[in-house]
């Protein structure tokens, strides 16, 4: 399948569609009412912001509360609506019934750039999730991204960098805070949180895959988190808009052909896998491990097979696997399947994915997507229409999935309102011989010594000796493996292989303040996503508990719905992003811990020159504050609304346009 | 965790009912007690039938509520912080240590107390109106409450701004905090904010205190007093509006009327 490239009159129309469709799944709100209100001639501009309540999320409300109150100054009739997790993702992501958000960037680390295809590309207007739910269409920036995507070296960087600067001028969203991820953790129990050989790319102590490098006594049996975040309670579907972002435990019940590792990708589910030389468009070879299973399911153990792989490529690019007149993709992972051009599984252990045009760079991200059981997930084909979806929609997008069966380290046990549970999978590859079991202690390295005569060294180095480009497990040559049939198992992936000294996992959820209670009372061993800034104090009281801060992609930024008016004009949504000071909020509201920025891609390699944060001078280069140290010069914001041939009554209201 | 609270508020709950029955109800209530209890509840049993289905009721639906409440219910909160003006800030602002313990053990442990012993105070007196009353008026607290949890969806104070509203309840000792948290997450919803049933529910109990103030005087002393901290309580913690308390407090007035109209 390829990716939607319409052009621009065709995006068009399928736009004013996303909106005719949206303000119809609203009909009956109040935003509709006061949209009707709008029409007459005299009223005040209004404008809705939905924020999630301080419980969820600390933060994000400051920046609603100071984009409130500006907003108010220069005379707009401003609602701030507080929304749960699951009414977020409903309204904005899947109604797209919003006029301004206050979220957070689905990224935990730092993103290739084609994550952005999606998000801004405006082939996705009428998708649901974290696709475009902006309603942004501009023929520049979808030239960029698409480009971006066949393009290496210095002319993607240009393309990228070029890409950034027209986000920037238009502002369907406008970045303002990348957060330091705080993360307290207690050392009485278990200790590694913060190894310093550490890449910082590889991310915070409770980053999911991170938690299975933890050392500690064996006997602690039970590692204990909390979270702010309750979706895992409800729902556990890997596949869907749920507003899990990146960095959910399920990133351990479900495993992945390859598993981005800082800036590499290494062979997970695959022993090996070989990109194809010299071929016009990218193409790759996996090859599966053997020795790979199910969780149990219906009391069986069934092997993961690459006819489950292959499933899931196709499933994701269309969850009704034909049936609808229009592929229903997998609204969470559409964008990174959308250059899969062709799936051919050889046999049990082998397939092959042929991408459409485009770089090895952007192709291997699709080799992430978590890996789906056939027969679970096939009969989820069903199409449906919800009330809370804009189009046709399948079970397998709707199912909250709460059985959860996958084949990661980590298998789903159990949930109730506040705690998910999760056991130590003891048949998965990390653990070939089940070491988890004996008790003894004995971790899976000095095994692996023993099993295993060829150390992993990482498969890079030798790549450029063999006929294809390939990365693997099997380190070991081929004659030696032939020779030695007994240990052919292919080592699992450093440096995973140890086992973790837990065998269960709790995460529980709670306010955001309640969650640094819970730690400090050593009723957790550490906190999972965002808490306050009140947990630096409290870390500093103790002697147990430690501050771990980690960069976060998670950038906090406004979204703002380009199908509705005001928004529609580049104008005022930079209007409305010059009435925040990002440093002053960094400061007061995140007690320092953030950078203020003003690109989605700030903390990557990848940031353009021009819209580096300027230290010396603390603004912002292309959407400045409208005044000083936190405070707006409201009579210059009121000015440029008039420039923009916006009126103001007797009563210093905004009028909203007719 | 929550059983150990759950325990800990049985206890301490029950301590204060029985120095209270002894102190209050008197000696010769409690023996009469021991031949009239039966035919008493009997008598009263069609109105604690509903009462025992109207608390079905809210524990079932309760945490539907919230799911159903976002699909047909309005989103009030702005309109709540609007229209507090204030005074929740204000009450934040006489932040001191004891002051938030005092308040925190009236929010969990005394308005647990303030509901359950007239119940038995009530039963100890040879005329049954004021126990029926009491019981219907308990019921249509919880039915119009839970209506109105149903059609309005609002957020308190401590999730609207946390520049201005501070979390006190939580912020406690990070012990008693998180517990008296997953308490009020295992029997509240988080956008179960108007009216405020605290306040509805302790003002009933502390009206019909005063209708029994001849029989009881100490109690409706105590119930007052009670009431209002109850009531300072959930603003002075972050957790209502002010608005909520008006409507809780009407709330009160209003059952309690129908409930006099009722059984006369």
């Amino acid at each position: 399948m390829t990716a939607p490239n319409t052009s621009s009159s065709l995006s068009r129309r399928a736009v004013l569609a996303g909106a005719a469709v949206s303000t119809v799944s609203t009909a009956g709100c109040v935003g509709q009412l006061q949209n009707i209100g709008n029409e007459s001639a005299q009223s005040q501009l209004s404008l809705d912001i939905k924020a999630l309540p301080a419980d969820s999320d600390p933060f994000g409300i400051q920046i609603a509360q100071q984009l409130r109150s500006n907003l108010e100054a220069v005379g707009v009739d401003v609602r701030l609506s507080l929304v749960s997790t699951a009414q977020f993702t409903q309204q904005v992501l899947l109604n797209h019934d919003f006029d301004i958000y206050v979220g957070q960037a689905p990224f935990a680390l730092p993103p290739d750039p084609d994550a952005l295809y999606p998000l801004f590309h405006s082939g996705y207007t009428t998708e649901t999730g974290w696709q475009n739910p902006f309603g942004f269409t501009n023929q520049t920036c979808d030239d960029l991204l698409v480009a971006q995507r066949s393009h290496t070296g210095g002319k993607r960087q240009q393309d990228v960098r070029a890409l950034q600067k027209e986000l920037a001028r238009y502002q369907p969203i406008s970045p303002v805070v990348f957060p330091d991820l705080l993360t307290g953790v207690r050392t009485d129990r278990f200790t590694g949180w913060d190894p310093d050989e550490r890449d910082p790319a590889l991310g915070g102590p409770t980053r999911p895959h991170n938690l299975l490098l933890l050392e500690g006594d064996t006997e602690q049996s039970t590692l204990r988190l909390a979270t702010a975040n309750d979706r895992l309670t409800s729902n556990r579907n890997p596949i869907s808009a749920a507003y899990q972002g990146e960095q959910s435990l399920l990133d351990l019940v479900y495993d992945s052909v390859a598993l981005k590792q800082g800036s590499e990708y290494i062979p997970w589910l695959a022993r090996e896998i070989s990109w194809a030389e010299g071929t016009a468009t990218p193409e790759v070879e996996i090859e599966l491990r053997d020795e790979l299973l199910w969780h149990e399911y219906n009391d069986d153990n069934k092997q993961l097979t690459a006819f489950d792989v292959g499933f899931t490529y196709e499933f994701l690019q269309d969850t009704s696997l034909g049936a609808a007149s229009k592929p229903i993709p997998s609204e969470r992972f559409h964008g990174v399947v959308s250059v899969i051009d062709d799936v051919t599984v050889e046999n049990s252990r082998r397939l092959r994915l042929t991408f459409t045009d485009t770089t090895q760079a952007v192709a291997q991200r699709a080799l992430t997507v978590p890996i789906l059981r056939e027969d679970i997930w096939e009969p989820r084909t069903q199409i449906g229409r919800q009330s809370s979806r804009a189009g046709p929609t399948t079970d397998a997008l709707t199912t909250n999935n709460s059985a959860a069966i996958g084949s990661g380290p980590l298998r789903f046990e159990s949930a109730d309102n506040s705690v998910v549970e999760f056991s130590l999978f003891d048949e998965h590859f990390l653990w070939p011989s089940g070491t988890t079991q004996d008790g003894s202690g004995e971790t899976n390295e000095t095994q692996s010594e023993d099993g295993w005569l060829f150390p992993f060294f990482g498969g890079d180095g030798d790549s450029n000796e063999s006929p294809t480009n390939s990365t693997t497990n099997s380190t070991a040559s081929q004659t030696d493996s032939q020779l030695t049939a007994a240990t052919d198992l292919a080592p699992p992936p450093e440096p995973y292989s140890g086992v973790p000294p837990f065998d269960t996992i709790t995460l529980e959820s709670m306010s955001a303040t309640g969650v640094v209670g819970l730690l400090q009372s050593g009723n957790v061993d550490a906190t999972l996503g965002p808490v306050g800034p009140q947990i630096a104090s409290i870390a500093d009281n103790s002697s147990n508990i430690e501050l771990v801060e980690s960069q976060s992609n998670a950038f906090y930024h406004l979204g703002f719905n380009t199908r509705r008016e005001p928004l529609r004009s580049p104008n005022v949504r930079q209007l409305i992003a010059q009435l925040l000071d990002k440093p002053t909020l960094v400061e007061e509201s995140f007690g320092g811990y953030g950078s203020p920025a003003a690109s989605p891609l700030a903390e990557t390699d990848w940031v353009a020159n021009s819209l580096q944060w300027d230290e010396d001078t603390d603004t912002d280069p292309v959407v400045p504050f409208l005044g000083t140290d936190g405070e707006l010069s409201v009579e210059d914001a009121r000015d440029r609304f008039r420039s923009l041939d916006y009126e103001y009554n007797s009563d210093k209201e905004l009028i909203s346009k007719p | 965790m929550l059983r150990a609270i759950f325990l800990q508020i049985t206890t301490v709950v029950s301590a204060l009912c029985i120095i209270s029955l002894v102190t209050i109800v008197g000696r010769n209530r409690l023996t009469e007690l021991r031949t009239e209890l039966q035919p008493r509840l009997r008598e009263s049993a069609p109105y604690l039938a509903v009462l025992t289905v109207v608390l079905i009721l809210n524990s079932i639906i309760r945490d539907y509520t919230q799911q159903v409440s976002w699909q047909v219910g309005f989103e009030i909160t702005y309109l709540l912080a609007e229209y507090d003006a204030g005074i929740v800030a204000t009450i934040q602002s006489f932040e001191t240590g004891a002051l938030t313990t005092y308040f925190s053990l009236v929010y969990v442990y005394g308005y647990v107390f303030i509901l359950v012993f007239p119940i038995v105070a009530y039963v100890a007196l040879s005329d049954r109106k004021p126990f029926q009353r009491l019981v219907v008026a308990y019921s249509l607290n919880y039915f119009i409450g839970l209506t109105l949890y149903i059609l309005f969806v609002a957020y308190g104070p401590r999730n609207w701004d946390v520049a201005v509203y501070e979390n006190l309840l939580y912020s406690l000792t990070a012990d008693s905090g998180t517990v008296y948290e997953s308490l009020t997450s295992e029997v509240n919803s988080r956008t179960n904010v108007f009216p405020s049933l605290h306040t509805s529910l302790s003002t009933t109990v502390a009206l019909f205190a005063y209708k029994t103030r001849d029989a009881y005087p100490a109690w409706f002393g105590i119930a007052t007093a009670l009431a209002i901290s109850i009531i300072i309580s959930t603003m002075y913690l972050g957790i209502h509006w002010a608005i909520d308390i008006l409507f809780g407090l009407g709330l009160a007035g209003l059952s309690v009327y129908v409930a006099g109209r009722y059984i006369d």
